[in-house]
């Protein structure tokens, strides 16, 4: 009998337990935090500072992205890249000029790379009214109650997050609506432009993660690694899109975006999905840095999820291995600082301020080095890097310097040949589609 | 699976020093049980870090960490045996 009670216990996995509100609704998916210990703050306290003097509405325009297209300086700079490679694109360079047999930059990677990004950027999904008559024959019968189903908001929220789960979402968390993270040209009307603008009503945000492919990441700077990235933008614009439906249909004003009409990171936090990394990357506790954020602005009076600490800030300070290891030098060695030493930079935050152009300039879209670099990022499908998290969580310097060694001593954080990555269980390597991570 | 089989394992080698003990009337004090059981589960615990980072396809990681860990393991069980079971059985 000892025999076997020693041997059960240490053969059976404890089972997850879910709460449950007293109809037996689903009340909260516990594994939001992929059992890492976080801390909830108050709806006061945020894993930020700020000063309210110096922080403004950062324009879209100033954003590196929109720079290369109007900024003179910006252009100059891109065209000196362009110079330094002949004159050639990466995509000529590698298709044309090494005929597609480059390692990690073969014709079967640029084909993965190029169909990722199918649905990124296509209508419908980030307008913001619906087009589907179905949608628009629900909405006539008025803002949903949630007490017509004998729910609270409380869990008229959850359920909302249960949806966009279900829709393909990693992770889900509501944050109340804050207008600073808002681009200014969606708040303040510009002159000559007619775009629209938030609208005052709105009162809460969506922001929804999606775990990018671990192995694609590991690839970086190689072509899968923008696969990776592709995939989630892809995903981003299909899921964004059937949740503002979602709440459409229930009678409510949706407003989904991708990386447009405002900042995701702040958002992302203020939902509780992570904190800000020294890469200057959302951390989350299941999927450390490998996540796309999108959101969906709404005024469905929804109840905000608490914003979370797990010892990221403390980690950054001691670990490094972004900066160090960044091939551009875009990622920060210093202290925080109120300030960043780039125009596209959002000042008034208490930060690692990154500079966005050389890493903009640097290999394109494919570099994901400080993701695949980041100790956070392992797959949350493995016992052992739920135990180191949860050790992170004590926020212990020497801890994290040991535990930032035997990352690296571990082989964590080389790049992963697109040969090997090809060989492996695609199904496999996004843990979120893996019901026990 | 390897779970149980790793559980089964330690919980046989509990049993058989046990017994061992028993027959050969050593005088084992609590604290000295104490730490052959915390032995054991460690040596347990470095068993399924190798098996998780096998699971996971990270050999290096198994190889590295797996190595580390297995060598303080052995390191205890050879000061166990000799200043524990083995002083004990000097001591007949």
């Amino acid at each position: 009998m000892g025999i076997g009670s020693i041997a059960l216990g240490a053969g059976l996995g404890i089972p997850k337990v879910l709460a449950e509100t007293d109809n037996g609704f689903l009340v909260e998916n516990k594994e939001q935090y992929g059992m890492t210990p976080v801390e909830l703050l108050s709806g006061k306290e945020f894993p930020y500072q700020i000063k309210p003097d110096i922080l403004k509405n950062m324009p879209n325009r100033m954003t590196v992205f929109s720079r290369d297209g109007w900024d003179p300086v910006r252009r100059e700079e891109r065209k000196k890249v362009r110079e330094a490679q002949g004159g050639r694109s990466m995509f000529q360079i590698n298709m044309i000029d090494k005929k597609g047999k480059s390692p990690n930059q073969t014709r079967l990677d640029y084909a993965l790379m190029q169909a990722s990004w199918a649905t990124a950027h296509m209508d419908p999904f980030y307008n913001w009214e619906t087009q589907s008559y179905s949608i628009k024959q629900l909405a006539e019968f008025g803002k949903w109650d949630p007490s017509d189903n004998d729910l609270s908001w409380e869990e008229a929220s959850v359920a909302l997050k249960h949806a966009s789960l279900f829709y393909g979402a990693s992770l889900a968390g509501i944050a109340k609506y804050n207008p600073l993270w808002v681009y200014d040209e969606y708040i303040h009307a510009q002159e000559g432009s007619n775009r629209k603008l938030i609208p005052e009503n709105i009162s809460n945000v969506i922001a929804l993660a999606f775990e990018e492919d671990y192995d694609g990441i590991c690839n970086s700077p190689g072509r899968l690694a923008s696969a990776a990235t592709g995939d989630g933008y892809s995903r981003m614009a299909v899921t964004a899109h059937k949740v503002a439906e979602f709440i459409r249909a229930l009678g409510y004003q949706a407003i989904p975006a991708g990386n447009g009409t405002a900042l995701s990171i702040p958002i992302a936090i203020d939902a509780g999905l992570g904190e800000l990394g020294r890469n200057g990357l959302l951390v989350t506790p299941k999927y450390g840095p490998r996540v796309r954020i999108a959101k969906v602005f709404t005024d469905m009076p929804l109840v905000p999820d608490p914003p979370i600490r797990f010892g990221v800030k403390e980690f950054c300070d001691s670990c490094m291995i972004c900066a160090k290891d960044c091939p551009s030098g875009s990622i920060s060695v210093d202290e925080q600082t109120w300030e960043g030493k780039s125009v596209s930079n959002s000042n008034g935050a208490k930060k690692w301020y990154i500079q966005p152009e050389p890493c903009n300039d640097y290999n394109g879209f494919s570099c994901s080095n400080c993701k695949r670099n980041c100790p956070f990022n392992k797959p949350n499908n493995s016992w052992i890097h739920k135990l180191i998290r949860d050790n992170i969580n004590l926020k212990s310097k020497a801890l994290d310097k040991i535990m930032v060694k035997m990352d690296a001593a571990s082989g964590y954080g080389v790049e992963v040949q697109a040969s090997e990555f090809w060989e492996k269980d695609g199904k496999a390597s996004i843990t979120s589609r893996d019901p026990q991570a | 699976m390897f779970s149980i089989i790793i559980g089964i394992c330690l919980a046989i080698g509990f049993v058989g020093l046990y017994n061992r003990a028993k027959s050969k009337n050593l005088k084992i004090s609590w604290w000295q049980w104490a730490v052959t059981i915390i032995w054991l589960l460690y040596t347990g615990f470095v068993l399924k870090l190798i098996e998780g980072f096998i699971i996971e396809g990270a050999l290096r990681a198994a190889l590295v960490m797996g190595g580390i860990f297995g060598f303080l393991s052995i390191v205890a069980a050879v000061l166990l045996f000799r200043f524990v079971f083995f002083k004990s059985l000097s001591h007949e």
